[in-house]
């Protein structure tokens, strides 16, 4: 390959600022002119703040929210009233969880061979 | 703002900062409208097709997964949308128009205030094929080193050495046979 060959041509005509200075500014301009709506998106989807955060939250969980109260109070009506058995004695619960031995020594405040319990 | 690192300005972009994204567009304007020249071979054409390539680039920030390498992500895309421009003109035009047989034909209006040799190595570049003419305006116009092009292209660099030779001899001989005397640079 000869010297000459491989010398670079000017290709400085190509450049559109030759034959137009103020082409790289109208070209920027162009771009941002078309970028300014895409930017402004962004900017809107960037700029979430904790207090909107919140009613975004809230708007989405309070129907939600009313929703199930709803259901679970049609739930509990459709059941009807929770049935009572009447006043439940003391001694009755008590008997009902503890063994008999244990409960007749509180209950009575002596011991199991009637000796005298320690005080409380 | 305009020494800021391209990794900067893409965050930045990212949450929609105008000022960020308008200093990526003038760093990079230069070089995404001469791939766009490269490809398409036609002034005209490679405007549309680099404006667009930016907008895209907008569009689609969330993809450029390493921001520090945008400029490499924003070559792809307008090599992408020059390609694909010029199989819709050639479909519009009923025409097939292989990519290194696109011609400068330039348009009348601009044609007026066009001098003869703008035009002629208009000429003279759309006969060369794409990677040709991309390299020899990176190198030749833009400034750049046979690496960092061999690296956007995705080629080897020997093979970059050897288009920018073919490039320079083609374009130096379509100009001749054109009656014109190529201005050389001394380099």
């Amino acid at each position: 390959m000869s010297k000459h060959e491989d010398r670079p041509i000017d290709l400085t005509p190509l450049d559109p600022q030759a034959g137009d200075p103020g082409y790289w500014d109208r070209f920027h301009g162009e771009v941002m002119d078309r970028a300014r709506m895409p930017l402004a998106r962004r900017r809107r989807d960037a700029d979430v703040h904790v207090p909107e955060l919140l009613f975004r939250w809230g708007r989405l969980v309070a129907p939600v929210a009313a929703a199930a109260a709803v259901l679970a109070a049609l739930a509990l009506f459709s059941e009807g009233p929770i049935s009572s058995s009447g006043p439940v004695a003391v001694d009755d619960v008590l008997e009902a969880e503890f063994p008999s031995a244990e409960l007749a020594v509180v209950l009575t405040g002596s011991g199991p061979n009637g000796a005298p319990q320690r005080d409380w | 703002m305009t020494s800021a690192s391209d990794e900067d300005l893409v965050r930045a972009s990212l949450a929609g900062d105008e000022f960020a994204f308008g200093a990526l567009v003038r760093k990079h304007q230069r070089v995404a409208y001469m791939t766009a020249l490269g490809v398409t071979g036609r002034p005209e054409d490679a405007e549309d097709v680099a404006q667009e390539a930016f907008l895209v680039a907008l569009e689609r920030l969330e993809d450029c997964r390493d921001p520090a390498r945008f400029l490499g992500w924003l070559l792809t895309i307008v090599r992408n949308r020059g390609r694909n421009y010029l199989r819709r003109e050639g479909l519009r035009r009923g025409e097939v128009i292989p990519p290194h047989l696109a011609s400068g034909e330039p348009g009348p209006e601009r044609d007026l205030d066009r001098s003869r040799l703008t035009a002629s190595l208009e000429e003279a570049l759309g006969e060369l094929n794409e990677v040709r003419r991309q390299v020899v305006l990176l190198h030749d116009l833009e400034g750049w080193k046979h690496r960092e092009i061999a690296e956007t292209l995705d080629i080897p660099e020997g093979t970059v050495r050897s288009h920018l030779h073919f490039a320079r001899k083609a374009l130096r001989e379509a100009l001749e046979g054109m009656g014109e005397t190529p201005r050389e640079l001394d380099r």
